[in-house]
């Protein structure tokens, strides 16, 4: 073909121009997070606040989205029953208490609270291990009515017994205060407590993701302890107020103390 | 439709222009944003000088003095450290006055940042609240710095005051790039709006500047479709000397060349088929499924057929008895032929079968069809002849090989026997010299030797006359009258005479021969027009009437036993038709009637000089 070379020429200067565009693109967009926490650390150290290497967690976006979150378990009969059985009722002298067979879950606000005393077949679930907590708290979750998909399951054993908490996240980020704890001794329930909001939607606000903010204002606090060392800055959110039907989601950051302490700032 | 290069050179085209305003105005997007950073630098550059930083230090680190008035009425002057609020008020009374430089706005601010807190405590914007970012926690750190990168979604600019290594406060200036992204999407949509006018527009200027292009072409298409079909004049020359304008002569050229060697090759097949057929040899042609694709006149005439359209190789061979298959042609050697002889009933035929290729594979079959009638019948004369000749001449040679053999076996036989026996040995050794001489004759007329021989004036009259008066003694023996009568006037001739004598004394003898005592034989001369016609007829035994196409066949008789005891060779007659033929351009004719007489008439041109 006459001029293939030059069409051949012309086609790969196109795809050069298209290329080089691309790349400018991509390199114009500007940084998403900054990862370089060595300013920040070195400030904190100034201040006697150690940072653990690995306390940064990774964070991938610059914004995080507030959000508007309802309560999953709002019907207090119905999750009583689903948890005693299905003739259990509130107390006539108290109607955050339904009772069963001398077995009652305690409601307080948006939170709820079970103590098995009995080893009855309804608690009983086979082999719950750490190493089968999806599978535990699938059958559980299904028990109660609420879908623990979208959520972060931290187990751990302790002398025959296996506790799991699982934590609603958004987006891939924890709600630190929307959890569920199961306690599961010798294969019984035997207690299971928390609150359990589910995401319904965004509010168009949102805060930039700053670590650099959230550790100034720690290191400004007052009643920071001497030589405090933290262990872990991660992102997440906070349930403003989980008195109500439905609640908004606070942006924070979590710093946590070698000493246990936790500290939420808002972002 | 858009297969048509009009449409594939305004894309391209199209592309081009896109692709070129893409680069330019991504090379611009880059230039500006590089703009701004250039200048937000070059500015803190120019505003935060040495001096002017020192003058910050100045007034950050300076100590209020505290004039206490002593009960005795002595001064005393004493100093102490500002408070962080004191200062900042100081270097934002400083800044408002010297930070024109910085072209502070709303998005680009100044501000005073305790160096302990992080608080802001002046903001040339009324900012409350700033992003920790890198530049202002190292300034907390006690660094100077500044970011102006390309991936940055701002620009700042810190510079830490400290005492005694303590970083007291923090002069930051931040840049939240409004402008700089306000300008970028100004001329981002500018060029969108640049790039959607020119698609139209290039597509539009492409498809009219290709459509110049084009229209001719596609004008010359319909041209060579139109010359392709037969129209010669469908194109013309072109004056114009561009690429169009060539391809248009090429095609003319073209065409031209290939009219004139369609019609050489329509003249070279038209000369074919005339050689074809006007052929003396008939010709068949095959295609390799055995059908007839080609027939002349002489293949159609000599097999003997009419119509022999829808014939089929194998089939029509095995029926004509030509013993050969298209299996036995497509095994055959290249450039080899096969050879049949065939009978259709009078006629011998020599098929000769040869194969045909085109681009080196075997295309056809050829069939070559010879008459060879006569070379047979001639063949079978010569056979004839040849067992002819043996055999008169083995008769004598027995019949002198017994008698000299008898004579050798009775010496003392008497002379009487003897001399019988060496008449009988003389007689046959004369007649073996006689059909010698007549083959000998016979050769020479053949060769046309005696045409040769010097001729000589003929009176045939005067022959005639004294061959009747020599032979006419011969005639008394058997009591025949032999008359000679001259009708009209006879010219003289020029030939050979003795090969003319010859014949008459054969003619005469024969009649002679075979008409009874007492038999009449007469011999008439005329010229009639040009010809001299001399007529020998007798009232002999005559010759009956299927021997009469063979009478003048060489050693042809028609009583074999009569004939060879006359002393006949059986050449007399085919020597005098060979002599009159040859020598003398005439004719010679031979007619009877069955125990009525013969007549024999020959017929000399009279102007035979």
């Amino acid at each position: 073909m006459k001029h293939f070379n030059l069409k051949m020429a012309l086609i790969a200067v196109f795809i050069l121009i298209n290329i080089a565009v691309c790349c400018g693109m991509v390199l114009y967009s500007p940084a998403e997070v900054s990862t370089d926490y060595s300013g920040i650390i070195e400030l904190l150290k100034k201040r006697g606040i150690t940072v653990e290497e690995d306390a940064f967690d990774e964070v991938s976006s610059s914004v995080i989205e507030d959000a508007v979150l309802e309560n999953a378990l709002s019907d207090r009969e119905k999750l009583a029953r689903a948890i005693l059985g299905s003739s259990a009722n509130a107390l006539p002298s108290a109607s955050n208490i339904f009772m069963l067979n001398n077995q009652n879950v305690v409601f307080s606000g948006s939170s709820f609270h079970f103590e098995n005393t009995e080893k009855r077949e309804e608690y009983y679930y086979r082999g719950s291990s750490a190493d089968n907590a999806e599978a535990v708290v699938g059958q559980i979750a299904q028990k109660l009515g609420i879908d623990t998909a979208d959520s972060l399951i931290a187990s751990s054993e302790d002398d025959g017994s296996v506790s799991y908490r699982v934590t609603k996240m958004i987006d891939g980020k924890p709600v630190y205060n929307d959890y569920l704890t199961i306690v599961i001794a010798d294969d019984y329930l035997q207690s299971l407590d928390g609150i359990w909001f589910t995401h319904k939607d965004e509010t168009g606000g949102g805060a930039s993701v700053n670590v650099n903010n959230a550790l100034i204002e720690f290191m400004n606090m007052p009643d920071i302890e001497p030589n405090a060392v933290i262990t872990s800055v991660n992102v997440g959110y906070r349930l403003l107020d989980d008195t109500n039907q439905s609640t908004q989601a606070q942006p924070v950051c979590r710093i946590v103390l070698e000493s246990g302490a936790v500290y939420y700032i808002d972002l | 439709m858009f297969k048509s290069i009009r449409w594939k050179i305004a894309a391209l085209f199209t592309a081009l222009v896109v692709a070129a305003e893409v680069l330019i105005g991504t090379c611009a997007l880059f230039f500006t944003i590089n703009y701004f950073h250039k200048d937000f630098k070059n500015t803190i550059s120019a505003v935060f000088t040495d001096e002017f930083k020192n003058s910050l230090y100045d007034i950050a680190l300076a100590e209020n003095t505290i004039v206490i008035h002593g009960d005795d009425g002595e001064t005393i002057t004493e100093t102490e450290e500002k408070t962080d609020d004191e200062i900042a008020a100081e270097l934002q009374a400083y800044l408002s006055e010297n930070l024109n430089g910085l072209n502070l706005s709303q998005s680009r601010f100044c501000a005073v940042i305790s160096g302990k807190t992080g608080e802001i405590l002046y903001s040339s914007n009324n900012a409350e609240k700033t992003d920790s970012t890198a530049v202002l926690i190292n300034a907390m750190n006690g660094g100077e710095s500044i970011t102006a990168a390309f991936r940055s979604r701002y620009m700042d600019y810190a510079v830490p005051i400290s005492k005694d290594g303590e970083v007291k406060l923090i002069v930051y200036v931040k840049d939240t790039e409004e402008l700089q992204n306000s300008v970028i999407m100004s001329l981002a949509a500018i060029m969108l709006y640049i790039i959607a006018a020119s698609v139209i527009l290039s597509f539009t200027v492409g498809s009219i500047l290709s459509k110049s292009i084009t229209k001719p072409i596609k004008e010359l298409t319909e041209k060579a479709k139109r010359l392709a079909g037969g129209d010669m004049n469908a194109l013309e020359y072109a004056d114009v000397h561009d690429e169009i304008g060539e391809l248009t002569n090429s095609l003319i050229n073209l065409a031209q060349a290939r009219q004139e060697s369609t019609d050489e090759a329509k003249g070279e097949k038209i000369k074919v088929a005339t050689i074809l057929q006007n052929m003396s040899d008939g010709i068949l042609a095959f295609d390799m499924k055995g059908r007839l694709t080609h027939i002349n006149r002489e293949a159609s005439r000599l097999l003997q057929r009419k119509y022999l359209d829808d014939i089929n190789f194998d089939s029509f061979f095995k029926e004509i008895n030509a013993n050969i298959s298209l299996g036995d042609l497509l095994y055959m050697r290249t450039n080899g032929s096969l050879e049949r002889e065939i009978k259709i009933e009078n006629y011998f035929l020599q098929l000769n079968f040869a194969t045909f290729t085109v681009d080196k594979k075997i295309s056809g079959i050829i069939v070559v069809i010879h008459d060879i009638t006569k070379q047979e019948k001639l063949e079978q004369s010569r056979r004839d002849f040849v067992a002819n000749v043996s055999h008169e001449l083995r008769t004598p040679l027995t019949t002198i090989k017994s008698y000299s053999e008898t004579l050798a076996d009775m010496p003392t036989a008497d002379k009487e026997l003897q001399t019988r026996f060496l008449d009988v040995i003389a007689s046959e050794a004369d007649r073996m010299a006689n059909i010698i001489s007549d083959l000998l004759t016979l050769s020479e007329l053949d060769e046309n030797k005696a045409y040769f021989k010097p001729s000589q004036p003929i009176d045939i009259s005067k022959m005639l006359e004294i061959l009747v008066d020599r032979m006419s003694l011969q005639a008394k023996k058997k009591n025949m009258t032999l008359t000679y009568n001259p009708i009209t006037e006879i010219p003289i001739i020029k030939g050979d005479y003795g090969c003319l004598e010859r014949v008459f004394i054969n003619i005469i003898s024969n009649s002679l021969k075979y008409t009874k005592d007492g038999g009449k034989i007469e011999i008439f001369s005329s010229k009639v027009y040009s010809d001299i016609t001399v007529k020998i007829k007798d009232n002999g035994i005559g010759i009956e009437a299927e021997k009469l196409p063979h009478i003048f066949d060489r050693f042809y008789r028609v009583d074999r036993a009569r004939s060879r005891n006359t002393g006949g060779t059986g050449l007399g007659l085919a020597i005098a038709k060979q002599s009159i033929e040859s020598a003398f351009n005439g004719k010679i004719k031979i007619t009877s009637e069955y125990g009525q007489g013969t007549e024999v008439t020959i017929t000399i041109p009279a102007d035979n000089q």
